[in-house]
């Protein structure tokens, strides 16, 4: 019944097959209910199985899920056509170098895109930094032509795919635990080994994401101008970041003030010359 | 000012019609009847710091159960594995087979008991400051752990109401050498707590000391505590996942 009711209209040809436009709306027809049903397949996806799985997995699995069911139904749409597209590639070759010495800045995100999803610099939610750009935050996701980093303020940053791939990228949630770093300065006349006793005595009964083993380690850092310089060194578990560092150096000051020991601002001393 | 009901719990089940007041160690649990079917929750620990839940009931008494739970939930649920690093070391000379017990700690699991469901209602620690994390192995390919230092004690008895039961380790010295033992790291989630009145016990742990090729391994599975008669504990740890639906729920 379709057919007659586009037999009277013209037939076209396409990469040397002629195509009549019956042919074209059913293909058309075709891509509609493959669109339909690959965005059906990915909700029921996100809605039943995405929420138990890693963010990054779901994420992937979702893009996969989409963009099968569309080529399988482009493949459909063309093997029910019959269009045959080996006739495309030898003038699809040259536009394509013409269109990449064109636009060579998007092609080469492009590509550093693919590179990026097969090297997996970081797992979507992962907390980076690239410290060339000054960026940190958690990794989103590696689109067409950037990739996305949501920054510790909540706000989005967009990074070329070229430029992502080609920074250096530190990873700070790879493995299950991290180190964090303070330093605190003691005065001169006050005993050493005290003061690491105090301070380790506290921070292992006072802050309960330190961990015991490998147990805070204590350096003398520098015999600086004003001060004796402690640094402290403790590993916690890589998500608390945020329930150590904050408040490392508010405990070290609050148990050297309650042991009495010093911790000095910076002083100088004149020495006024004798006028004889 | 109301009234409650003082009660030192030991590990069981408890039915509640009235306020009612559990004493832990520096902790206290009071559950207050509100309405008719309600009942209000409230856990204050030493520092002031509360938690309160509402409790909708069928009827206008609730049962609730008293239980040791595994020790993974206190600060933050972030592992399976927990550590157990001896007081003092054990020494397997070779072809040795031993067995001895040390004390694990346990945090308390409150559960509302209804129907033939146990539900977890609430769970905390009586012991903070030794509930701690230690990594076992390199910081790159280490497993963190929940850390305890514990003792080796004589007997299945030896545990401590609200902050330890015991585990039998068994151990088999395969290799061709003696070997001294300072510390286990195990999954405990697949183990389960038994009490009984002020006592508690967890599943025993078999571990095979041997040697492939020039590899010396540790083999470990658990034991399961067939023959004992004690409750088994409704063991409960957080979940990392959250029920999923369009507004968030927690």
């Amino acid at each position: 019944m379709f057919e007659d009711l586009f037999a009277h209209l013209d037939s076209f040809e396409i990469a040397g097959t002629e195509l009549s436009l019956f042919n074209l709306f059913l293909g058309a027809v075709i891509m509609l209910i493959g669109f339909t049903i690959a965005k059906i397949v990915r909700s029921l996806f996100n809605k039943y199985y995405a929420p138990v799985l890693p963010e990054h997995t779901a994420k992937n699995f979702g893009k996969m899920i989409y963009f099968g069911i569309i080529i399988i139904s482009f493949l459909v749409f063309t093997s029910t056509t019959g269009i045959d597209f080996s006739g495309l590639l030898v003038a699809g070759g040259i536009l394509g170098i013409v269109i990449g010495f064109a636009t060579q800045s998007v092609v080469s995100n492009l590509i550093s895109g693919i590179f990026l999803l097969i090297e997996k610099p970081a797992k979507q939610g992962d907390s980076i930094e690239l410290p060339e750009s000054g960026i940190s935050g958690s990794f989103v996701d590696v689109g067409t032509f950037s990739s996305r980093i949501r920054k510790f303020d909540g706000t989005i940053m967009r990074v070329p795919n070229e430029k992502f791939f080609t920074s250096n990228i530190r990873v700070l949630t790879d493995s299950s635990v991290r180190r964090h770093e303070a330093v605190v300065g003691i005065a001169y006349k006050e005993d050493i080994d005290a003061a690491v006793e105090v301070l380790k005595k506290t921070i292992m009964s006072r802050m309960p994401f330190v961990l015991h083993e490998p147990a805070p380690e204590f350096r003398i850092e520098a015999l600086a101008d004003s001060s004796i310089n402690i640094m402290i060194l403790v590993w916690h578990p890589k998500q608390d970041w945020g329930k150590v560092a904050p408040t490392m150096l508010k405990i070290a000051k609050n148990a050297l003030d309650d042991a009495g020991i010093e911790i000095p601002f910076p002083q100088r001393v004149i020495w006024k010359g004798d006028k004889d | 000012m109301e009234s409650f009901k003082e009660i030192t719990p030991i590990y069981g089940t408890y039915e509640i019609s009235e306020n009612t007041e559990f004493l832990f160690p520096s902790i206290k649990v009071r559950i207050e009847k509100e309405q008719e079917n309600s009942f209000n929750y409230s856990r204050i620990d030493s520092e002031g710091n509360t938690v309160e839940k509402l409790i909708p009931a069928n009827k206008n008494k609730i049962t609730i159960e008293v239980a040791p739970i595994r020790p993974l939930n206190y600060p933050a649920r972030r592992t399976n594995f927990v550590y157990l690093d001896f007081d003092k070391e054990v020494f397997l000379s070779e072809g040795a087979e031993t067995s001895f017990l040390v004390r694990c700690p346990v945090e308390v699991g409150i559960f509302l008991v209804h129907d033939s469901h146990k539900d977890s209602m609430d769970s905390f620690t009586c012991d903070p400051s030794r509930a701690r994390f230690g990594l076992y192995g390199s910081p790159d390919t280490g497993i963190l752990c929940k850390y305890f230092k514990v003792p080796i004690v004589k007997s299945e008895l030896d545990s401590e109401l609200y902050h330890s039961c015991t585990i039998r380790l068994n151990f088999e010295n395969q290799l061709d050498r003696g070997y001294s033992i300072k510390k286990v790291v195990f999954p405990i989630t697949d183990h389960t707590i038994y009490y009984e009145e002020e006592k508690s016990q967890l599943d025993s742990l078999q571990i095979k000391l041997r040697k492939r090729g020039v590899v010396e391994f540790a083999e470990a599975a658990e034991v399961i505590l067939s023959n004992i008669t004690w409750t088994k504990s409704p063991s409960w740890e957080q979940d990392t996942h959250t029920p999923s639906m369009e507004m968030g729920l927690e």
